[in-house]
């Protein structure tokens, strides 16, 4: 009975939490779904549209540049991702598995950089870029993201955790480096991999700050810093549209976290227990 | 690369500062099963590991067949490998396991197949090649790990404590087929282990090994009957060897238990250590105790303070002056506590140096003429 009880007292207060974490999106797609007059004449807490409509839909994807900017999200998360999956497995396998002077040092200096703020080195990142001419190019928010101490961290731990007879074996099999890291290492740490390239991928799609410096021209915008023009358009938000397309905009993300929710789960579980 | 055998020249291994193996040299024979005994930590890991070419070499020369091998790819030496906890890839089945083996030769598709079966064949794996790892039990998974060896017809064939994982009833199983696999294979075997009777059952050759440093080769028989120093003979031997420190004093070696009076055989040769330290060595099968009143000088009055027993043997702790040894007896043997002698076998005993524990070899003729007789 004891038990019975603090598990509804708990099933009690996680529901709340999700509660108030799934209110605002409900309140985003809801208020997506209704007329602008609603929208400004209804309880704003009235969650349940009458009558529904598709216009603020239909006005986003297709009077506003909406594919353009989902075409430009996607390149940079997509490159992003790819880039730092590649250079966090290279780094890691190399943190493991060679013996070099300052090895450890260089390590826990990749580890530190997470603890430095964005906003410190954002102006010199941006002052050397604009150098490069790289503004308005899918270079300026794609480079300075492809690597990152987190990682590096997170395939270091998954490859720490593979046997070392497991690599020797292979290498008295007569492997090359190259041939262990894509035929033993990469099958084995795949959980990890797919954790990795999937926060990356929706961190860089929710990036909101670097794109919106780098870039000025609205025809490289992200979705991100796309949602902003909505805001403010002369005075007035239109808010119907800026929550069709904020709807559609966390769509791509959500189910990223769906589809890969245990390999996350599994891998931050993991990246602390050797085994 | 043919069949030969290993020759280390002077190896050392140093990691950093810590010295792991130092100034060690080995010939390991060619076709042989060589065992590599030592307690954990002793750096017979790392001699292996160089020889596998894991661990680079320090200093000093390592010959596989002839070959300098120093600086040969591990894949490039003609090393099969067993590791400990098997190594098997965890995300391949059975068969890729050992096909992966021998994914860089350039052999046709045929031949790794066939090659593969023979291997699966020859370890009863026959029916689990689609499986995985995690699905096989410990036995299995060494018979896998063995059959990865096997399928490369590897002139030396390399198992770094292949059979601690296991059960100890699956260990004595494992450790028969394993000698029989290899007098089928005939290839030039190293073998580590810490285990004593692993050693003695599966090396024809033996090379203890201790912190560092090689304590003494030979065959089993040669490292059991005549140990090169105190740490050999304590480490060889289950209960070990008895060592009781002394002084050569005349005609007698003087201990906390007494006096053994020595022969003029064993004192002539041990002229030239008279009044110094002394450690005498008796195996405990070897102390022989009687209440027949003996009227040999060769026997000291001993009383049992404890007794085990160990099944087919007892073991008895014998108390001498201030001293103590063990004794193993048989099972069956009773002793009455009273006028309880040993009588000294001077064949038997073995002399070490006190200061450093090497043994002082008499004459070898000598010695074995006394043993045969």
């Amino acid at each position: 009975m004891k038990t019975n009880s603090t598990e509804w007292l708990w099933h009690i207060f996680l529901g709340t939490v999700v509660l108030g974490l799934l209110f605002p999106l409900l309140w985003m797609v809801s208020l997506s779904l209704k007329t602008t007059g609603q929208i400004s004449l209804q309880n704003p807490l009235d969650l349940w549209p009458a009558p529904w409509t598709w216009e603020n839909f239909a006005y986003v994807l297709f009077t506003s540049d909406f594919g353009r900017y989902t075409w430009n999200t996607f390149v940079i998360a997509a490159a992003v991702t790819v880039g730092k999956v590649a250079t966090s497995l290279l780094a890691a396998y190399g943190f493991t598995q060679f013996h070099f002077p300052g090895r450890g040092m260089l390590y826990y200096g990749c580890v530190f950089s997470m603890f430095i703020p964005f906003v410190s080195i954002m102006m010199p990142n941006y002052l050397l870029l604009a150098k490069l001419g790289w503004l308005n190019t899918y270079w300026a928010a794609i480079v300075p993201h492809i690597a990152d101490g987190m990682g590096i961290f997170l395939l270091r731990q998954s490859i720490r955790s593979i046997p070392r007879a497991v690599l020797d074996s292979a290498r008295m099999d007569g492997f090359s480096h190259w041939k262990i890291l894509t035929k033993i290492v990469v099958p084995l740490i795949k959980p990890a991999m797919v954790a990795l390239a999937i926060l990356s991928f929706v961190n860089s799609w929710n990036e909101y700050f670097w794109p919106m410096l780098v870039m000025n021209q609205k025809s490289m915008y992200t979705l991100p810093v796309a949602l902003s023009m909505f805001a403010n358009v002369e005075g007035g938000t239109e808010w119907g549209a800026m929550m069709a397309a904020a709807t559609l905009t966390a769509l791509p993300p959500l189910l990223c976290y769906l589809l890969a929710r245990r390999h996350i789960v599994e891998t931050f579980l993991h990246s602390g227990v050797k085994g | 690369m043919e069949m030969g055998e290993i020759k280390l020249c002077n190896v050392a291994k140093t990691y950093g500062t810590q010295v792991a193996v130092e100034d060690f040299s080995l010939t390991i024979p060619a076709g042989k099963r060589t065992v590599l005994l030592g307690p954990s930590g002793g750096g017979k890991s790392s001699v292996l590991r160089m020889i596998a070419g894991l661990e680079e070499i320090t200093a000093g020369q390592l010959f596989l067949g002839n070959q300098l091998a120093n600086h040969i790819e591990p894949g490039d030496r003609g090393v099969a490998m067993v590791f400990q906890n098997y190594a098997l890839y965890p995300h391949l089945s059975v068969w890729d396991n050992v096909a992966y083996a021998l994914m860089n030769r350039k052999l046709s598709q045929e031949d790794i197949g066939a090659r593969i079966q023979q291997a699966l064949e020859v370890l009863k794996l026959n029916g689990y090649e689609k499986r995985m790892p995690r699905e096989l039990s410990g036995g299995q998974r060494q018979r896998v790990a063995l059959a990865r060896a096997l399928v490369k017809e590897a002139p030396f064939f390399l198992l770094d404590e292949p059979l601690s994982n296991l059960d100890a009833q699956l260990r004595t199983h494992a450790r028969t087929e394993l000698v029989k696999l290899h007098e089928w294979m005939k290839t030039t075997m190293v073998y580590v282990t810490h285990d004593q009777v692993e050693a003695m059952t599966v090396g024809q050759y033996v090379a203890v090994i201790h912190e560092g440093r090689l304590q003494q080769e030979g065959t089993p028989e040669e490292i059991y009957q005549y140990p090169a120093n105190t740490f050999v003979a304590s480490f060889i031997g289950n209960p070990s060897m008895n060592l009781l420190s002394g002084t050569l004093t005349g005609d007698r070696f003087l201990f906390a238990g007494g006096a053994i009076p020595l022969g003029r055989r064993v004192l002539s040769a041990m002229d030239a250590h008279q009044g110094q330290e002394m450690i005498v060595g008796i195996r405990p099968e070897n102390v022989r105790l009687t209440t027949d009143p003996g009227i040999s000088m060769l026997e000291l009055p001993v009383r049992v303070e404890r007794v085990e027993n160990w099944g087919q043997q007892r073991i008895l702790s014998v108390g001498m002056g201030e001293t103590q040894m063990l004794a193993a007896v048989p099972a069956d043997q009773v002793f009455a506590a009273e006028n309880l002698r040993w009588r000294i076998d001077e064949s038997k005993l073995r002399f070490f140096r006190g200061a450093d524990g090497v043994a002082l070899t008499l004459p070898q003729t000598m010695t074995k003429k006394q043993e045969v007789a």
